[in-house]
């Protein structure tokens, strides 16, 4: 039983509203849940924000009801007109995906952050806003080969790295930067790779002045002192991010 | 004859030559990697846990309206 009573239902979500520079103001610390990560984040005294908890309306469509009405992920059917529906909340939910996507958001983001802490020097008292998402390669190296604020050789080696259908990204920025739909460094992860227990799935990843990639020939991950610049982010089906 | 341009190897040739690119296998390196793996044994195994509770809770719904 849930506060929603007995009321048993399910609506579709297909979208929602966009990210405004309000939203992006008021947006909270993250609450990390993971002791590691939440330890090293309270170490170095890093201000860390997430895409992901700016508490966006969604888009909501319900045979019951007129189409496209918004709301909050935590109150779906706040605009029904029966106030016994107002406490339903979502206990569970299908996201379809590709089937060969096997890279999970909750293992991949865990993995990003995981990297990001531990391969890069992540400076003392900085402000850290991640921006996670799932896309094809294709639209990915779309984007960025029209892209003309991401600096060509980073742009070069992306552009010719075979990369699998789908690839999970992740985008780091601060505040000020993502206001402007800036970030400053990128991560790539395979998301069709199966075996998460290692380092498998990191395709590439920059920041910090810093390129690291698996290199084919020695069987391991190199580091290159490549700087990379403020780019624009990637926005092509994810419009208004 | 056609000549094939590969810009990437030219990028990743020329950091090499100017003495920018590092093999990750230092001690730091490989203790940065191992504790990936470790954490990363540690996000699988609760992921494991979440999502068996989630099919075993998903079961158990009905949809009555």
């Amino acid at each position: 039983m849930h506060i929603g009573g007995d009321i048993g239902h399910a609506v579709l979500t297909i979208g929602r509203e966009r990210t405004t520079d309000n939203l992006i103001d008021s947006l909270q610390v993250t609450d990390e849940t993971d002791p590691l990560i939440a330890g090293i984040i309270a170490r170095k005294r890093i201000q860390f924000f997430d895409n992901d908890d700016i508490r966006k309306d969604f888009v909501f469509i319900d045979d019951n009801r007129p189409i496209y009405q918004l709301g909050k992920i935590n109150a779906p059917a706040a605009h029904y007109p029966v106030a016994r529906w107002h406490n339903c909340e979502i206990t569970h939910f299908v996201v379809p995906l590709y089937s060969k996507v096997y890279l999970e958001a909750f293992r991949a983001k865990n993995l990003f952050k995981s990297i990001l802490f531990n391969l890069f020097k992540v400076p003392d008292d900085s402000q850290i806003f991640i921006r996670f998402y799932l896309t094809s390669s294709r639209s990915f190296k779309h984007s960025l080969a029209i892209n003309t604020t991401f600096d060509q050789p980073t742009k070069d080696i992306l552009l010719e790295t075979a990369l699998p259908k789908f690839i999970w990204i992740a985008e780091t920025s601060n505040k000020a930067l993502i206001k402007a739909k800036m970030a400053d460094g990128i991560f790539i992860f395979d998301a069709t790779q199966g075996n998460t227990q290692t380092t498998n799935a990191l395709i590439a990843a920059s920041y910090n002045n810093e390129f690291v990639f698996f290199d084919e020939n020695t069987k391991n991950f190199v580091r290159n002192i490549l700087p990379l610049h403020s780019f624009s982010i990637f926005t092509n089906n994810l419009n208004g991010f | 004859m056609a000549t094939i341009l590969n810009k990437r190897d030219e990028v990743l040739a020329q950091l090499a030559a100017d003495n920018k690119v590092f093999v990750m296998n230092s001690t730091e390196d490989l203790a940065g990697l191992f504790a990936i793996d470790q954490h990363m044994e540690e996000v699988n195994r609760d992921y494991q846990i979440k999502d068996r509770q989630s099919q075993l809770s998903a079961a158990t719904v009905i949809l009555t309206s």
